[in-house]
């Protein structure tokens, strides 16, 4: 597998930056260049507990009941309406949240938690769905032991080893639509979608973590639960700028450095190291033997290994094909299956 | 015990006490069960609120675990019947799935509705279902709660007077959930179900229902699995997979031998295994897995043919089942299935195709400006167009019109449309356009792309079609048993339900409303079998049968019987909603029977167009308006009752409603010191803070008069919100905030509405799921049109006569020729394919199958036109099956039908033939068909009718005069010559001098619905040769244009052509020449005459 990263001058001043950072441990800078890291924006229902809100209606129901207008009767008389006209389904709303309750035969009365709540001094709970977007890093297919499918906000960076400072200083990242990168330009590394992303089974999976991360998200409310298994998940990217830096002893060790730029936020101060995404870079490039530009594989046991990634399994039948093959030879399934994301 | 509400009580299945009573109950011939509560006035109210708020929201949902409930009814002495649906033995059923189905449908309801406190215990659990759902707060009320299995906290909440405890919620019913099952249950179950303490508990339904997922899990059937080699640590995980969630499909693997395999997926792993070795079947206890074939699952399209595993898989315990038996069956039920389904997708991709073209027509012709750069400049942006941009003309005019423009482009995964804004300029010289205030970012919008104008009003209704085929096709109805039916009419069955005796129709001749319809056995047996036969219905009503009637009574036999049913009446057209709602307007004057209805129309200017102006006050901006009046009038008059002397100090309250919300005391002197009124002034100049302020006000008017004078203020800030654009008031509904359209919404039994608008994304929150779709002029509306409000009905009943016009296939005749492009390479026929209507294809469909029959009826009585005619109209377009009224029941209906003119033959039928004319032939221009020979003729007719009529404006009802032409040529040259107002005795002026023609002249197309005294039909065309008759071989259209007539039908045309020199088109859809046909007739009957001296 070969990546063509351009080496011009566009990144002239980063290389000056940058090109001694590994030399103490012998490794030397060879090529900058813009690297796309995929993620996945996902949508989903979700049922929230939230403080409930004084809406102006229940005010004046709550204000007519604790000033001894207290029956159906009289309160629906008062307001002008019917009986049972559709406005009472506020009274059902009150009772259910148990700000009033029923008392006699055609009475109501105020709870404590009414009195409160009208005092503006305790908010019951209620429940909410709500449509909610997040963010989810993409699991390197080819790493082992990687961390799958974590949870970001993109608000907030993704090195979680940055200081409070640090972090509240951030601007956010930059999420760009995948497929805009279609037009691939030379030079610019942009690292395939996984097929297998993101799904509703593997995100309820997960629901402890989900859970954690939407409440620290939104302090103000708790998460409940998933409120329907609809799930819509988005090919999305980040562009960073890659270091690729090689062993002055033995060229097959290889480091990459990522580093935020003005591609990758949205208000850029300087070149932030993204720990995490450097580590998973790098051993993404090393699983895969990922090689620059023209260079090709000297050993015969690096050949062994370009060949290995030039394979893939028929979806259908599991047959062992080339990349490149449009059909199963086994099955004869058409290779180029359109995926859809559940 | 009676029968009450025509549920009759066959055996008592539980006395709950306090003649609280559940019964076993027959209805229509199905089973019931029914739960008496008595009337009391301790409870009444509550028992009132319950029903509405957590019962009706209820009525015929699916809920998983929970028995449905069919309906509420108040009996006239106030008792309350709450009906279940009877539930079919599940004894199959073990325990813990039971009590995982209920888990889960309270989970539903707690999530989507936030829906806690049910009657939870052994008692209430029958045959798999929990019964008496909503009644909590009613079982507290009557002390009918089995206190064995309440959480400890909820005793003591009953237990306490004040009822001060906390509140039961959701995790109590998990305890008394747990503790109905408990043996049954493992340790951990118990103890998180059973705790004491509420925290310790479940705290969502969720971690319960994965709990009882592993122990089903552990009951479930085993398939041993067999690999090849020693299976490694990896196949370990994928088998863990496999038993945690696995879905599987079959397939026959054609080799030498057929051989079964089942491809299989987990969450992260696919692969393939096999059932048999191929060479024989012979049934073996395993299956076997190429553990190398497994790889990293992709994602698919899911489809039918994949199911979910019921049994285990294990490498060590034998199988439980017969594999090869239970794949076999399993392969071939889900081939039938699978075979259904492919019809069924290539009828509605088929229905797809017509607004999918439309569509794109539209967008085709649609503005298009090809960009290959864009800058943006502060508010504006700077698009460089492309070297071949020479359109100018059209930008112009697109600047004038300021059309909003939007990005538009292609990438490889999704098509992305931007709003970017309107032309402010544009320089052909250097191919530039500048949008000013840009509403984009720069980067929303791709660099190379094209702008696009803004279509979406023009493609919203062909939108709603293809939206409404992929629901259809994905079954996300509200009765997705209708699917087949429609998709497949002539291989899905239809459920049998009941069975109609003699005994039930003759009962319920006593109940119809419509007294008229026990003289018209088809009406009535329409009615009866179309609100019986479910979940389908097809009346077929050709000319003046008396569909509307037909409607109305539908309507008012299922309000009567199902006083909870939700109806949408709709059509094509707004004309045929309004016909019956006007008659239901009628009725509800008449007091007979009220009616809860609304008419949902489109808020543009043209609704003035669209609304007829009786139902105007019956949509909902009119309904919401008159309410909000209403309702402050009412409230005024209590406030005045109850505080008149306050009230009528009107200069001093508004004063105070002025001031009331000052909190500074010197803007509060502000506003005084502007009062022209020595008196309050006065009053308040020595005031010196706002609570002394306060504190007179409390003087003069009274504490209890001010707070809810300020009260008052609020209510009435809220009723000034509730408009449907500005929607700031809501009112709270179950889970959700809902805005009063929607309040209003819930209120009504019948919502009136086109079949395109109810789709208006206006409604979009408003999930619409009615128990009756009645849908008129089916026959006129394509497949994808009737599916739109098809799709929202339990029950359908269609409304249509095929006889007449279809559904217009498009009325552009490049969307026709791409269409017929399409097809034609697939060896279909356009109009043959996009010329039938829905209700077409069904009724030619049961007609032919016995077993479906019952679900039709033709209405046989035609009651417009005089006998002559009708007879005519039967016998060549109803191969006499239309009759006219029975002398015996309207002795009088000739007489009623006669034209009064004195003419040289007695009859209701002239054909004024202009063969002897001169030049009696059309202009032989295909795209615009004139003749003026019969313009010229038709003006003589006129001229004749105005003077033989000429007391026509002293009748109760003049006569009115239709012109029908079967081309739009000869239309518009009649409009031209013909000026109606020269015929005085057809020009009706009232007293603001308002002028009402009486005379119209349209195509077929337009009067189709409508009728007149007189029709004219002019033929138009006319040849000195033998020729093609064109479009008039369509019989439909001469049914329809001859059937408008309620008096005289006067035909014009060359009848020597028409009978001689006129042929069919070769090889077209109709193979009778029935107009010739009639001419023929009519000539022997000597009816046709060629000149005016013969007739008048």
């Amino acid at each position: 597998m070969n990546w063509n990263i351009k080496t011009d001058k566009t990144f002239q001043n980063e290389w000056n930056e940058f090109k001694d950072d590994h030399s103490t441990e012998g490794y030397t800078l060879r090529y900058v260049f813009e690297i796309y890291l995929p993620f996945w924006q996902c949508k989903q229902n979700i049922v929230v507990e939230k403080d409930l809100e004084m809406d102006r209606f229940s005010k004046i129901l709550l204000e007519l009941i604790s000033n001894d207008l207290s029956s159906h009767t009289n309160i629906c008389q008062f307001l002008g309406i019917e009986e049972n006209n559709f406005c009472t389904m506020q009274l059902h709303f009150l009772i259910r949240n148990n700000l009033i309750r029923e008392s006699g035969t055609d009475g109501y009365e105020i709870t404590h938690e009414g009195l409160e709540f009208l005092k503006d001094r305790k908010k019951p709970k209620t429940m909410e769905t709500e449509k909610f977007d997040y963010m989810v890093k993409e699991r390197y297919s080819f790493l082992e032991n990687d961390m799958t499918n974590d949870f970001f906000d993109p608000l907030m960076p993704i090195d979680k080893q940055l200081t409070g400072a640090k972090k509240a200083d951030f601007s956010g990242y930059k999420i760009l639509q995948t497929h805009k990168n279609k037009i691939k330009e030379q030079g610019k590394i942009y690292v395939k979608h996984n097929n297998n992303g993101p799904t509703y089974k593997k995100i309820e999976g997960k629901r402890n973590d989900f859970s954690d991360f939407f409440n620290t998200l939104n302090p103000s409310k708790i998460f409940y639960d998933f409120a329907d298994s609809e799930f819509e998940s988005h090919k999305r990217s980040i562009c960073f700028l890659g270091f690729w830096y090689e062993n002055k002893e033995k060229q097959e060790d290889r480091k990459i450095d990522i580093r935020q730029f003005k591609e990758s936020v949205e208000k850029f101060e300087n070149y932030e190291l993204e720990r995490e995404l450097s580590k998973k870079v790098t051993e993404y490039v090393l699983k895969n033997d990922i090689r620059v530009g023209n260079e090709q594989s000297k050993t015969q046991e690096n050949i062994g290994a370009t060949e290995q990634s030039e394979f893939k399994f028929c979806p259908e039948c599991g047959t062992k094909l080339k990349t490149a093959a449009k059909f199963c030879t086994k099955c004869g399934v058409k290779q180029d299956i359109e995926v859809i994301y559940e | 015990m009676n029968s009450f509400n025509g549920y009759v009580p066959i055996a008592e299945q539980q006395d709950l006490g306090k003649g609280i009573v559940l019964w076993e109950c027959e209805k229509d011939g199905n089973s019931y069960e029914v739960l008496y509560i008595p009337l009391d006035k301790k409870y009444e109210k509550i028992l009132k609120r319950i029903l509405q708020y957590e019962i009706k929201p209820l009525i015929n949902r699916d809920i998983t675990g929970i028995q449905k409930v069919s309906d509420t009814s108040l009996l006239e002495n106030g008792d309350v019947l709450i009906v279940y649906e009877s539930i079919s033995d599940t004894s199959k059923d073990k325990p813990l799935e039971t009590m995982r189905n209920i888990a889960i449908g309270l989970s539903e309801l707690k999530l989507k509705e936030n829906r806690q406190n049910f009657v939870i215990s052994p008692k209430n659990i029958k045959k798999g279902k929990l019964q008496f759902i909503g009644l909590f707060d009613f079982f507290v009320k009557v002390d009918l709660l089995d206190k064995e299995y309440l959480a400890p906290n909820v005793k003591e909440w009953l237990e306490d007077a004040k009822k001060e405890k906390p509140q039961p919620n959701f995790q109590d019913d998990i305890y008394s959930l747990v503790k109905s099952f408990e043996t049954e249950l493992n340790e951990e179950i118990l103890q998180k179900g059973l705790a004491t303490e509420r925290t310790k508990r479940f705290n969502k339904y969720s971690d319960l229902i994965d709990l009882l997922n592993g122990i089903c899990l552990q009951y479930r059937k085993n398939l041993k699995v067999l690999t090849k080699d020693t299976p490694k640590e990896e196949f370990l995980q994928i088998l863990e997979e496999m038993n945690k969630y696995c879905e599987l499909c079959i397939e026959l693997k054609k080799g030498e031998q057929e051989q079964i395999a089942v491809k299989f997926r987990t969450e992260n792993w696919q692969g393939i295994f096999y059932v048999d070795d191929g060479r024989k079947y012979i049934a073996r206890n395993y299956v076997f897995i190429p553990v190398q074939k497994c790889i990293q699952r992709r994602n698919f399209k899911t489809d039918l043919n994949w199911f979910e595993a019921d049994f285990s898989f294990s490498l060590d315990k034998d199988s439980t089942f017969n594999s090869l038996t239970y794949f076999t069956e399993k392969f071939e039920s889900i081939n039938q299935l699978a075979l259904l389904s492919k019809t069924k997708e290539e009828t509605v991709e088929k229905w797809k195709t017509m607004p999918k073209i439309e569509k794109e027509f539209i967008e085709e012709n649609a503005l298009c400006i090809k960009y290959e750069g864009v800058k943006f400049k502060g508010t504006n942006a700077i698009f460089s167009l492309t070297s071949d941009s020479n359109n100018w003309e059209t930008i112009k005019e697109h600047k004038k019109e300021e059309t909003l423009l939007y990005a538009y482009y292609v990438t490889c995964d999704e098509i992305v449309e931007i709003k970017v804004g309107k032309i402010g300029e544009f320089r052909p010289t250097n191919k530039k356009l500048f949008i000013k205030d840009i509403l984009c970012k720069e980067y929303e919008i791709a660099e190379k792309g094209e702008l696009i104008e803004d279509i979406r009003q023009k493609v919203n209704q062909f939108k709603k079609q293809l939206k409404a085929c992929q629901k259809f096709s994905k079954r996300i109805v509200v009765n997705p048993d209708i699917c087949s039916i429609l998709a497949t009419p002539d291989n899905a069955t239809i459920p049998s339900g009941k069975t109609l005796t003699y005994m039930d129709y003759e009962a319920f001749k006593e109940k119809v409303f419509n007294k008229n319809l026990l003289t018209d056995e088809t009406q009535l047996k329409a009615v009866f079998e179309a609100i019986s036969y479910k979940p389908i219905y097809l009346i077929q009503g050709p000319p003046g049968t008396g569909k509307t009637t037909v409607i109305v009574e539908c309507i008012r036999q299922i309000i009567e019987r199902e006083p909870n049913a939700k109806i949408l009446v709709t059509s094509q057209s707004n004309l045929a909603v309004d016909n019956v709602l006007e008659k239901l307007v009628e009725i509800s004057q008449n007091e007979e029977q009220n009616f809860k209805f609304m008419r949902l129309a489109s808020e543009s200017e043209g609704r003035d167009m669209n609304v007829t102006e009786s139902i105007k006050p019956h949509t909902y901006e009119e309904k919401l308006k008159k309410w909000v009046n209403e309702t402050i009038e009412e409230n005024e008059k209590i406030m005045f009752s109850k505080f008149n002397k306050q009230e009528n100090n009107k200069v001093l309250v508004d004063f105070y409603k002025a001031t009331r919300n000052i909190e500074d005391i010197n803007k509060f002197k502000e506003k005084l010191y502007k009062q022209p009124n020595n008196y309050i002034k006065e009053k308040f100049e020595n005031s010196k803070t706002m609570i002394s302020i306060r504190e007179t006000f409390e003087n003069i008017f009274g504490k209890e008069y001010l707070k809810l004078k300020d009260i008052q203020g609020e209510w009435y800030a809220f009723l000034n919100n509730t408009n449907t654009k500005n929607k700031k008031s809501k009112l709270n509904y179950g889970i959700e905030e809902i805005d009063f359209l929607t309040a209003m919404m819930t209120e009504m039994s019948i919502i009136g509405a086109t079949c395109i608008h109810i789709a208006n994304s206006k409604y979009e929150k408003i999930n619409f799921k009615f128990d009756y779709v009645i849908m008129d002029e089916s026959s006129k509306a394509s497949p994808a049109e009737t599916l739109v409000p098809v799709n929202m009905g339990r029950n359908i009943i269609l409304i249509g006569d095929h006889k007449q016009l279809p559904p217009v296939v498009t009325r552009e005749e490049a969307v026709k020729q791409k269409v017929k492009d399409e097809l034609e390479d697939n060896g279909l026929d356009v109009e043959k394919e996009f010329g039938e209507s829905l209700f077409e294809k069904l009724i030619t469909a049961f007609e032919t199958d016995e077993s479906k029959q019952k679900h039709i009826k033709m209405l046989n009585v035609q009651y417009r036109m005089p006998k002559q005619i009708g007879s005519l109209i039967s016998k060549f377009f109803y191969d006499g099956k239309l009759e006219n009224p029975d002398e015996e029941i309207i002795s009088d209906f000739d007489e009623n039908k006669k034209h009064g003119l004195k003419l040289k033959k007695d009859t209701s039928i002239v054909f004024l033939s202009t063969s002897d004319r001169e030049n009696p032939n059309d202009n032989g221009n295909k795209f615009k068909r004139e003749n003026e020979c019969n313009m010229k003729y038709i003006k003589e007719i006129l001229e004749k009718l105005n003077e033989l009529y000429a007391d026509n404006l002293q009748k109760n009802k003049p006569f009115t005069i239709g012109i029908i032409a079967g081309y739009r040529g000869q239309v518009e040259l009649l409009r031209k010559n013909i000026r109606t107002e020269q015929y005085s005795n057809f020009v009706q002026i009232d007293e603001n001098n308002n002028k009402n023609y009486l005379i119209e002249i349209n195509t077929v197309d337009k009067f189709q619905g409508a009728e007149r005294d007189i029709i004219i039909y002019d033929i138009v065309r006319s040849d000195k040769g033998q020729s093609n008759i064109g479009f008039l071989d369509d019989y439909r259209r001469i049914n329809v244009a001859f059937s408008r007539v309620k008096r005289l039908l006067v035909v014009v045309g060359d009848s020597e052509y028409l009978i001689k020199r006129a042929t069919l088109n070769p090889g077209g859809k109709f193979t009778e020449f029935k107009l010739q046909q009639i001419a023929k007739e009519l000539q022997e009957q000597g009816l046709v005459f060629n000149n005016f001296e013969e007739i008048f």
